[in-house]
This record gives C-alpha cells, sequence and structure tokens, in this order.
C-alpha cells in the first residue's frame, strides 16, 4: 500500500488554476523529487501534500486517511517540512530552534525530557552546527541557517519530509553532506522523502523516482531515465541540454551551454 | 545554569517590587516612618494582634488610601507589560501593543460617553464608566476581528490594519464627543490621560479574575508564542493551529489591557516598552520574557504611579503623561540601539 496517496487533486488561486488534475502515490521509504520549471506549481504541490494549503480540490491520502482528516500535531508527528526560506533571522540560539522541532511530540506546557535532548543534540552534532548552538540564528549564514531547519526537522521524528529546495543556499561541500545525510536517514529509519529541487543533476542523483511538473499539470512521472530525457527536457524548459552520463553513480545529467 | 538564572533574576525582582512597595507606602505628603508603615502592614495580617501605637490617620493613609493604589499599579503594569508580550510575539511587529486592535479608543469612547451621557443619571457612577469602557473595548475588538476576518484566516498586516481604521473611527467619534461636552471636557481628558488615583479595594477586586487568568493562559502557550517566531507556516508544520491560537491569544490580550484600562484609563508606552526592554536582556524566549516582563512592569507602574502623586505637590499629575515621559526617550534609545546593532 502506498504511504502516500495523491487523487485528483486541483487549486486554483483567484481563479487562475495553479494545479490540475494531480494524481501519483507514494510508498514509503521512497526518495521522490519534484522537478519543473518557475510557476509551474511545485511549492503549492508540497503545500497540499503537507496539510498546509486547505482550500484544494482533490485529496491527499496519508497512510489511508485523508490528511484534512489528522489532528495538527499527530500530522507533525508524521510530516516535517523543510522550508525553502529556511529559519528566519530571530535571536533564538540555534539549540532553541532545534528544540522546536519536538513541539508536537509535546503536552502543552510539558518542558523537553532526557530523551529529547539527547535528540537534539545528535542533530546538532549530525549536521555539523553543534559548535553554533549557542549562536542566535540572526548571526549565522543563509546555508547554517538551512542546517537548522533540517535539524529541527530531524527532531521531529517524521515518517515523511518534505524538503523545499533544501541546497539552494548551501556551498557543494554542505549540498553533499545535506543529501548524504538524508540518504542515511532514510535508510536508518525507513524515511520518505519528498523534495522540490531546481538542481535536475542533483535530482537525478538523489532521488527514485522523479515527478516533472510544467503548468500545474504532471508533464512526466518515473524513474530517472524516463524522465531526464533531451527531448523532454527540452519541451519543458525551452533550452536544449546537453546529456551526459555521470561516471559515476551511472545516471543522466545534462550540461547547460549559455551563449 | 540557565534555569538557575532566570531564577535568580525572578527572586530579585520580586525582593525589589517588595522594597519598592515598602517605600512607595512611606512616601507621600503625608511622609511615614518605615517602622510604623511595616507594623500597619503587619497588624493586618491574620492572628496578629498589635497594640496601635499610631494614629487613625496614619493607617488610613497607609490602608485604605495608599496599599490598594499600589496594589492596583502593580497588577495594572503587569496586565499591560504580558498584554504587550502577547501582542509583539503573535503580530511579530516592534510597534504592537496591547492598544494596537482599537481597545483604548473603544474604551474612552465609552468612558467618554458615560461621562457624558449617563454620570448623572446612574446610581453606581463609580462602576459605569468602567464598565461601559469595557464594553466599548471589546466591541472594538470584535469589530477588529469580524473586518480583518479572510476565509477564518487573519494576516498579521490585515489585523493591524483593521486596529488603525477601528481607531480611526472610535478617535472621531471620542473627539466629537469632546467637541460637544462642555464642562464635562474636563474630566473626559483626564480620563484619557490614566490615573491610579481614587481607587480602591474594590476595583482591585474587578481586575483580580481578569489579570489571573488572562496572565496564566499566556504563561502557558509561551511555547506557541515561541514558535510563530519562526513564522506562521513552519508553525502550522509544527502542528500549531496557528490560526485558532493566535486569535485566542490576542483576544486573551486584548481582554488584559480593556479590564486594566476600564479601571485606570489610557496607560500608554508600558506595553510597548517593557517587553521590548526585556527582550534585550532575557533573548527572545516567551518562557523568560513573560515571567521577568510581567515583574518589570509591576515595578515600572508602580515607581511612575509613586511619581505621579508625589512629583508636583499637593496636586495629582496623570500617569500617562509620567510613562510617556520616561518611554518615549527610553524607546529613542533602544531604537538608536537597535539600530546600531544593525537590527531593528
Amino acid at each position: 500500500m502506498s504511504l502516500l496517496e495523491v487523487k485528483h487533486l486541483s487549486f486554483a488561486y483567484d481563479k487562475k488554476p495553479i494545479l490540475s488534475d494531480i494524481s501519483f502515490q507514494i510508498s514509503q521509504g521512497e526518495s521522490f523529487g519534484i522537478i519543473g520549471p518557475n510557476g509551474s506549481g511545485k511549492t503549492t504541490l508540497i503545500g497540499a501534500m503537507s496539510g498546509f494549503l486547505t482550500h484544494v480540490e482533490g485529496e491527499v491520502l496519508l497512510q489511508g486517511k485523508a490528511i484534512a482528516k489528522y489532528r495538527k500535531k499527530e500530522l507533525a508527528r508524521l510530516i516535517a517540512v523543510v522550508e525553502q526560506v529556511g529559519t528566519p533571522s530571530i535571536s533564538f540560539t540555534v539549540e532553541e530552534v532545534v528544540a522546536m522541532g519536538r513541539y508536537p511530540w509535546l503536552k502543552s506546557f510539558e518542558q523537553t525530557s532526557e530523551k529529547d535532548i539527547k535528540l537534539i543534540h545528535e542533530a546538532l552534532t549530525t549536521l555539523d552546527i553543534w559548535e553554533k548552538r549557542y549562536q542566535p540564528v540572526n548571526t549565522l549564514s543563509g546555508g547554517e541557517r538551512q542546517l537548522v531547519s533540517l535539524a529541527r526537522a530531524m527532531v521531529q521524528e517524521p515518517k515523511v519530509l518534505i524538503l523545499d529546495e533544501p541546497t539552494t543556499y548551501l556551498d557543494i561541500g554542505h549540498q553533499i553532506m545535506v543529501m548524504q545525510h538524508v540518504r542515511k536517514w532514510q535508510r536508518d529509519k525507513g524515511l520518505t522523502v519528498i523534495m522540490v529541487l531546481h538542481d535536475l543533476n542533483l535530482a537525478a542523483q538523489n532521488c527514485d523516482r522523479l515527478l516533472l511538473l510544467n503548468h500545474g499539470k504532471i508533464q512526466t512521472l518515473g524513474t530517472v531515465a524516463e524522465v531526464i530525457d533531451e527531448k523532454i527536457l527540452e519541451d519543458v524548459y525551452q533550452t536544449k541540454p546537453i546529456m551526459i552520463e555521470h561516471p559515476v553513480k551511472k545516471v543522466p545529467q545534462i550540461l547547460l551551454l549559455s551563449l | 545554569m540557565y534555569k538557575q538564572r532566570v531564577l535568580l533574576w525572578t527572586a530579585g525582582l520580586i525582593l525589589l517590587l517588595f522594597l519598592s512597595v515598602i517605600m512607595s507606602l512611606m512616601i507621600g505628603s503625608v511622609h511615614l516612618p518605615v517602622d510604623t508603615t511595616l507594623s500597619i502592614l503587619i497588624n493586618h495580617l491574620p492572628f496578629v494582634e498589635m497594640e496601635p501605637y499610631w494614629s487613625v490617620g496614619q493607617e488610613t493613609i497607609i490602608w485604605d488610601l495608599r496599599l490598594p493604589r499600589i496594589i492596583l499599579s502593580i497588577i495594572v503594569g503587569a496586565m499591560l507589560s504580558v498584554s504587550g508580550v502577547a501582542f509583539q510575539g503573535v503580530l511579530r511587529n516592534p510597534l504592537a501593543d496591547p492598544y494596537i486592535l482599537g481597545v483604548s479608543s473603544g474604551a474612552a469612547l465609552g468612558a467618554a460617553a458615560t461621562i457624558l451621557f449617563l454620570q448623572q443619571t446612574l446610581w453606581a457612577s463609580h462602576f459605569t464608566i468602567p464598565l461601559i469602557a469595557f464594553i466599548g473595548a471589546v466591541l472594538s475588538l470584535g469589530f477588529v476581528m469580524l473586518l480583518s476576518n479572510v476565509k477564518n484566516q487573519r494576516g498579521n498586516e490585515t489585523i493591524i490594519l483593521a486596529g488603525v481604521i477601528t481607531q480611526a473611527f472610535s478617535g472621531a467619534m471620542l473627539t466629537f464627543l469632546i467637541a460637544i461636552s462642555g464642562e464635562q471636557m474636563h474630566q473626559i481628558i483626564f480620563w484619557m490621560m490614566g490615573s491610579l488615583a481614587n481607587k480602591d479595594w474594590i476595583d482591585i477586586l474587578i481586575l483580580i479574575p481578569y489579570y489571573l487568568i488572562g496572565t496564566i493562559y499566556l504563561y502557558i502557550h509561551y511555547q506557541e508564542l515561541n514558535l510563530l517566531a519562526l513564522g506562521e507556516r513552519s508553525a502550522i508544520h509544527l502542528g500549531m493551529n496557528v490560526e485558532r491560537k493566535k486569535i485566542f491569544i490576542l483576544m486573551v490580550g486584548t481582554i488584559l489591557a480593556a479590564s486594566a484600562v476600564s479601571i485606570v484609563g489610557i496607560i500608554g508606552f508600558v506595553g510597548l516598552i517593557i517587553p521590548h526592554m526585556i527582550r534585550l536582556i532575557t533573548g527572545p524566549d516567551h518562557r523568560k520574557l513573560l515571567l521577568i516582563s510581567t515583574l518589570v512592569g509591576s515595578i515600572f507602574l508602580l515607581w511612575t504611579d509613586t511619581l505621579a502623586r508625589t512629583i508636583v505637590p499637593s496636586q495629582e499629575l496623570p500617569i500617562g503623561v509620567i510613562t510617556a515621559f520616561i518611554g518615549a526617550p527610553f524607546f529613542a534609545y533602544l531604537l538608536r540601539k537597535g539600530l546600531r546593532r544593525g537590527i531593528g
């Protein structure tokens, strides 16, 4: 049975359709990429899948139950979202922000326990921000703030992790670190990962399946080899990619040529 | 280490508050020595019987005149600052204060209307002004909530603008009332400047339930206030019912301010300055922020009221004048400091 199922999802803003009749399924442990040009509806789609957008047509089922029927905290124990914008520039410390990830597991006014603190410390160490734990978030760079968001999602202990452009502000070293870490987390805990990516090469290397969105509709849904295809990409992105094969991973990669 | 520091701060501030109460009791048009002041207080404790060596007049000054006023200032100071913390936390706007949803102008309109049309006709005039001022404040809040509602969601900017509109409209009606008020104009203006004079124990008893319930409600929502700092979208993803909690916290904050304003009139700047100042000391964590702001707000208003009744001999100054007098330069200082740090 699929873990997450999107059924005939449509969404319009001010009568302008953003998504129209989207249906697909994601199974547990999968690494699912959502790609597409600017304005194709990627962020809206994950907004609906995470239960943030409520006024949508169609249904999103999580473990067979409509996402709108979950209690908010219950849903947050199943799905964590790392937003594109990262953690805003606030004066809370890194550790305080990461600790907020425990919120869905705590009762109102309940304090963090030994176990919570252990999880928080683990996440800080894994993502290499332990040294910065007492620093206010507003003294960190955009990339470091992205890591803080990811650490917060880790301590949330979700079954599904949704990443919206997780690598936007990261240098290549941290990009690889984040991706490797997500992979490891996936192997250890059977996590399901849904990520929106602009970087098609990163998507090709890190996803089992890809969904290519265009004008709010599914253009192609399939394996990396099926989607990262010269003809399809040229159609959607209006630019001609040069296709090569990744020498180690043996997945299709693209080069761009700007004249 | 972290918890101990908060405890230390709390204990220190409680001690300071206690000392302030004693000192303020001694100061006034009649100066009373510290031993007499303490003896009169102790004599009012249950199961204590002392042979009074003080006059009935001294007892009246301490117990019936100064003490209720001091306790009232402590409660009102706490209510306004804790409400300010809630407003700034929810709206994430540095200019947010307890009056931003039109509470003060709604209450002022109610008070002015009462002074103008009802005061001579109703028997319970001591309570009609607070009651109708409170109704005015609650009506303003209701109007803001209706005006800012879009499919049961309310954006922060929309809420603030709805507050501005409400204030402008009740401000216009208030000005109209003042213009036609004639000899009652003086009383209306003085009400609007705020005062803790001529209050008694009953006013305190009226405020205490609002104070306790409101403050406790905000205390137990410190986590929600913290989450909102991440932005509403993140707070939703973390499992917080943002729309509902936001409205509840704003309503509780408004009711706190509305009940205080109804009794003592409009005292500005406390709910704006104290939260800002405390945030600089404690950082943004609302667990500390709410607690410390309550205590500092109390101490601040206690001393400003003591100034209001003593600074000009044999004359009461409106307390709102003094809070603004201290508050505005202090706010300017915070602003410059913030600008130098590159935030703000």
